[in-house]
């Protein structure tokens, strides 16, 4: 036991100087302490040591974060750093969590780090666990989201948390209307991750939350993400003097990273010669004082903002960088009709009074002269070469001796003073004579800009007659005009003409009229010329004698009436030229006249021109007429087609003539035309060539035929066709026979027309002839011998009653036919033929006559002639005639029945007559005709009675209306 | 005889009400050519001063810490400057939504006219959370135009 007791004190003895000096250096930092920057996502940690060895002490500590719960273990940081007595350190950590987000503990522990005593490194012990709760913070509110209006650069990663007392897991967030992908730290807290963020606006991205319950209530609890461009370095950093009192630098800052709740883009200028340095209130451009001594600067230009720092370096000579400011009090003085000074002042640069002027002269909008001068504070420039009356605009810039910028130009305006116009104003002429004088219209060219020398004011024309030379006359036309006519006395006139303008008088233009113009015309042939692309080309040959050049005049007007005369100068060794005019237009003629002049300054007619600037095919197709249509042929004239008012020289005339027939007539050929249709065609070169006989057709046969124009541009539409058709061959003979027969029924026709009474009267009279009835026709095939026609020649009238019935008395037959006043019968007269006395001893047959073929409505009109109210029935036909149902009932039988149904010995006859009327006149009318009846003269049922029967008195006689009474005896069969 | 009380008496209530809220917003301005005027510019104003600052990314629930100013939009006054001031002065004190300060003054001018009586107003300010301020901004906004765009 003894060896193991002295072991034990031994080891004991060992350890307890050890144990005595870890006490000392590796006791618990103490006074651990965390606070937190919300903002910034920081923790700050501030440690102290206790009982230091040595006053200053070179320790390494090593500091453990975890998340949620101590175990988990976040983040292990190594950190060194030399303590000194009662030193209280300072740590930060930034999470890349809210810390609003999860609960956070830290904790530290430390060890000497000094090489000296390396051997006796050891940890001391941890200190506790110190709780970092932001959310403890939070209270029962609403869920929040953190972090609040972080910001962050363009392109880095950022968590966000909500942060709700309820178990969330629904919980979605839209970031700008963009949903994030969620995560669940726990069961209160969800994260979501943005990564690569970009900027949207200085205003800020805006991120919320949506959950059922927040939205219900309005509560959507969001953040606003300020995103920061990344700072870019500062590009064209440049400074320059104008004054060499101030520096002014400039420089390109890039995208502006600033966002409205986090301005923190700045720059500073540091020059390193003098160490200054300035901070600058703008962020592209910064000012520097310039020091008396100084003549060399060396600045960096130093960028920054939350995130990063940037700088850019220059080194320069201030008398390099000089940029002189703008001349001043640019002036002219003596300026001439064709000379000016220009003067100007630079400002001055103190010992820097040389510098490098350019000087540009510009006119009419373009830069006309350049020129360098050297120049002190005062400068100045001649211009010479000047046209007179121009304005000009004059300007200067100057730049220092060592050259680093120009100035902005300063410039002038000004004009130089007018001179006499330098050329003749450009005269031509249009000459008319009438009855001995002349009538001269003069046109002249307005005098360029360069050639009147300042604006011209008027036109002077003086004119003198050759043949009295004392006679001559001055005429003043203010300007602008372009023109004047004259009347002169006589055409033998010398005119001058000169344009004026403030300073003077141009050159005289000359030329001499002499005699009619007119006569010239007519002696020179029109020639006809072809136009180019370039225009009119045209040539002539020289005349015999001198000239001092040629004339070409023309109208540029279609019209010769709306002429716009032009005219062209050539020299006198021209023969040909090409004319050529804005005013031109494809498809007009355009007359040339080319004039030679004389060196007494006498035009005359040389040639006439007559030509196209561009020739067009014709728009119009003539009108054709066909005559001399035959079997074979046809004749196409255009006679009245106008070849002058064409759009081109006519060269011909081209015949398309189409048929159903495959061959062409001969001189034809084939064609295709536009429209793909074939048919044949026949060209006429000559363009006075109005008609065109077409032969070798097919009699009776169609064709279809178009004439259309030729000219050098193609020919005229390939429409409309005409159409014709030839002659049949057999057309003729019909002819002959046709026209005849047309003639003859024409005869005819007027002849019956004239004829037509005696037509009627022969073929259809009025009143037909009972002999001619068709009831006869009936009648005769039953060879009745009681049946026949009662002539009036057998009858032997032995009295004749007429009665004139008075108007409006009516059958008074009561449920018979209609009476006779129904059927407008206003006055009847009947005719009663009693039996004589002979006749009447004994009963007889009486007749009554009825029509039935004349008188549709004698069924239903009855009797025409109603028997008289006071007219009584004879005995024994009371009932008959004061019945007429009775009465036709006893008709009836004989009507229906045939005659030989008849029983023999029946004293009834019936008879079926028709009275003529006595108006017809018909030659076979009985001698009873010659009786006038009323005109409405009826037709009536007869009927022969026995006399028996007819016995009545002479008033009841006068009751048997139209009824015969006949003797037997008398009666033949 | 039925009575008329429960939904029916209510229903009349309601008509009744209805009716005079639509009489008094549909109602001709009566006011002078100056107090038209003034509104047509009003009209504009936020109708493009809304039209900027439509931000996108905001809910569009509306936060409950701002009072309608819909009953302030009816006549005799159509506006009620002394509710309505303040919030856009306190919009052009914190800008946080959009940058459209020439609209905002125009409204401000328009309302500080003597067209629209003054009366004490309330001191209003802006939430410094920049995501509740735009949306009280919006707000505000939204409920103006809604309250000119009814007159």
């Amino acid at each position: 036991m003894a060896p193991m007791a002295v072991f034990q004190a031994t080891f004991l003895l060992a350890l307890l100087p050890l144990s005595a000096y870890q006490s000392e250096v590796s006791s618990e930092p103490l006074s651990l302490n965390v606070s937190i920057s919300s903002a910034q996502q920081r923790l700050h940690l501030q440690w102290s040591v206790h009982n230091l060895t040595h006053p200053e002490l070179k320790m390494a500590f090593q500091i453990e974060i975890s998340r949620i719960k101590k175990s988990n273990v976040i983040w292990v940081e190594n950190y060194s750093t030399t303590v000194q007595q009662n030193q209280t350190l300072h740590w930060t950590w930034e999470s890349e969590l809210p810390l609003e987000c999860a609960t956070h503990f830290v904790r530290i522990r430390g060890k000497e780090d000094d090489t000296w005593a390396a051997q006796q490194r050891v940890w001391s012990s941890w200190s506790s666990w110190v709780k970092v709760d932001a959310q403890s913070l939070l209270g029962q509110g609403p869920p929040h989201i953190f972090p609040i209006d972080k910001l962050v650069e363009e392109g880095s990663n950022v968590t966000i948390c909500y942060v709700s007392r309820h178990n969330e897991s629904n919980v979605s967030c839209l970031l700008h209307g963009q949903r994030i992908p969620r995560e669940q730290l726990d069961t209160h807290v969800s994260v979501f991750t943005l990564t690569n963020v970009s900027f949207i606006s200085t205003w800020g991205s805006n991120l919320y939350c949506e959950n059922d319950p927040d939205i219900i209530t309005g509560a959507e609890p969001g953040t606003v993400l300020f995103v920061s461009k990344v700072l870019e370095e500062p590009k064209g950093f440049s400074c320059e003097t104008r004054d060499f009192g101030t520096l002014n630098c400039t420089w390109d800052p890039g995208s502006d990273t600033d966002v409205w709740k986090y301005p923190s883009q700045r720059y500073a200028l540091f020059e390193s010669f003098s160490g200054k340095k300035k901070s600058c209130e703008q962020k592209n451009w910064c000012t520097w004082q310039v020091a008396q001594d100084s003549q060399m600067y060396n600045f960096t230009l130093i960028a920054e903002n939350y995130f990063r720092k940037r700088s850019v370096n220059l080194l320069f000579n201030l008398a390099h960088r000089v940029h002189p400011m703008t001349p001043f009090n640019v002036l002219f003085e003596s300026v001439s009709t064709t000379n000016a000074t220009m003067t100007w002042k630079v400002h001055s640069l103190g010992n820097f009074s040389t510098f490098l002027c350019q000087v540009e002269l510009h006119g009419e909008g373009r830069a006309i002269q350049q020129h360098n001068a050297s120049s002190q504070v005062d400068g100045q420039y001649f211009f010479s070469g000047l046209a007179p009356a121009t304005e000009y605009a004059a300007r200067v810039r100057c730049a220092a001796k060592h050259f680093w910028k120009w100035s902005e130009w300063a410039g002038q305006n000004f004009s130089t003073l007018q001179a006499a116009p330098s050329k003749a104003p450009d005269v031509w002429r249009s000459v008319r004579s009438t009855l001995g004088s002349c009538n001269v219209t003069l046109f002249w060219k307005p005098l360029s800009k360069s050639q009147a020398h300042g604006e011209v004011l008027f036109y002077s024309v003086a004119t003198e007659n050759q043949d009295r030379l004392s006679s001559s006359k001055l005429f003043s036309i203010p300007a602008p005009a372009n023109g004047t006519e004259l009347s002169l006395d006589g055409c033998s006139h010398q005119i001058r003409v000169t344009a004026s303008n403030g300073a003077g008088a141009s050159p005289e233009s000359v030329m001499v009229i002499a005699g009619d113009p007119g006569n010239q015309t007519a002696e020179v042939k029109e020639e006809r010329i072809r136009g180019t692309e370039d225009g009119v080309s045209m040539s002539w040959k020289p005349p015999a004698g001198d000239v001092i050049g040629y004339v070409v005049d023309w109208c540029d007007g279609p019209q010769e009436l709306s002429c716009d005369l032009q005219w062209e100068n050539l020299g006198p060794n021209a023969t040909s030229t090409v004319i050529s005019s804005d005013a031109f237009r494809p498809g007009v003629r355009y007359n040339f006249r080319i004039y030679g002049i004389s060196p007494e300054r006498t035009a005359y007619l040389l040639a006439r021109k007559t030509g196209y600037s561009q020739e067009l095919a014709p728009a119009n197709n003539p009108r054709v007429y066909i005559s001399n249509l035959t079997l074979h042929s046809f004749t196409l004239s255009w006679t009245d087609y106008a070849t002058d008012s064409q759009p081109g020289f006519i060269q011909g005339y081209r015949v398309y003539l189409r048929s159903k027939e495959e061959q062409c007539p001969p001189g034809f050929t084939k064609a295709v035309l536009p429209d793909n249709s074939v048919c044949c065609k026949h060209d006429i070169d000559n363009p006075e060539q109005k008609t065109f006989v077409v032969e070798n057709l097919q009699p009776g046969s169609f064709y279809e035929f178009l004439v259309t124009p030729r000219t050098r541009a193609g020919e005229g539409p390939a429409h409309p066709f005409g159409k014709v058709t030839t002659r049949e061959q057999h057309a003729h003979a019909l002819i002959r026979i046709i026209l005849p027969m047309v003639f003859l029924l024409l005869l005819l026709t007027v002849l019956c027309y004239v004829k037509s009474q005696w037509m009627k009267e022969t073929c259809y009279p009025d009143i037909p002839d009972p002999y001619k009835s068709s009831v006869l026709s009936l009648l005769k095939p039953k060879e009745n011998a009681h049946l026949t026609i009662m002539s009036a020649h057998d009858c032997i009238p032995d009295k004749l009653e007429v009665v004139n019935k008075p108007e409006g008395i009516k059958a008074q037959f009561p449920g018979a036919r209609k009476s006779l006043a129904e059927t407008d019968c206003t006055k009847h007269d009947y005719i009663y033929l009693l039996p004589t006395e002979k006749s009447s001893a004994g009963p007889g047959p009486g007749i009554c006559f009825e029509n039935l073929t004349y008188n549709q409505a004698a069924p239903d009109a009855g009797f025409c002639g109603p028997v008289p109210a006071p007219h009584t029935a004879p005995p024994g036909l009371g009932d008959l005639l004061t019945a007429p149902g009775n009465l036709l009932r006893s008709l009836e039988p004989s009507y229906m029945n045939s005659p030989g149904e008849t029983p023999a010995g029946e004293t009834t006859l019936n008879y079926v007559s028709q009275v003529a009327s006595p108006t017809s006149g018909h030659k076979d009318s009985p001698p009873t005709n010659s009786l006038e009846l009323a005109p409405c003269s009826e037709y009536r049922m007869q009927m022969a009675v026995p006399l028996g029967l007819a016995s009545p008195s002479p008033n009841e006689n006068r009751s048997l209306s139209s009824m015969s009474l006949l003797d037997p005896g008398e009666h033949r069969g | 005889m039925a009575s008329r009380t429960g939904p029916t008496r209510g229903a009349l209530l309601l008509l009744c009400c209805m009716g005079t809220l639509l009489s008094v917003h549909t109602a001709p301005i009566t006011g002078g050519s100056d107090l038209k005027r003034s509104i047509i510019e009003l009209k504009a104003s936020s109708e493009r001063l809304l039209g900027n600052c439509n931000e996108t990314g905001l809910p569009k629930s509306t936060p409950h810490l701002l009072r309608p100013f819909a009953s302030d939009c009816r006549p005799p006054h159509y506006i009620n400057s002394s509710a309505v001031l303040p919030y856009f002065r306190a919009i052009k004190r914190h800008p946080c939504l959009c940058d459209n300060k020439v609209d905002i003054n125009d409204i401000i001018q328009q309302l500080e006219k003597p067209l629209f009586p003054p009366g004490p107003e309330t001191k209003v300010s802006m939430p410094n959370n920049s995501y509740e301020c735009k949306r009280f901004t919006l707000a505000i906004l939204q409920e103006f135009s809604t309250c000119v765009k009814s007159l």
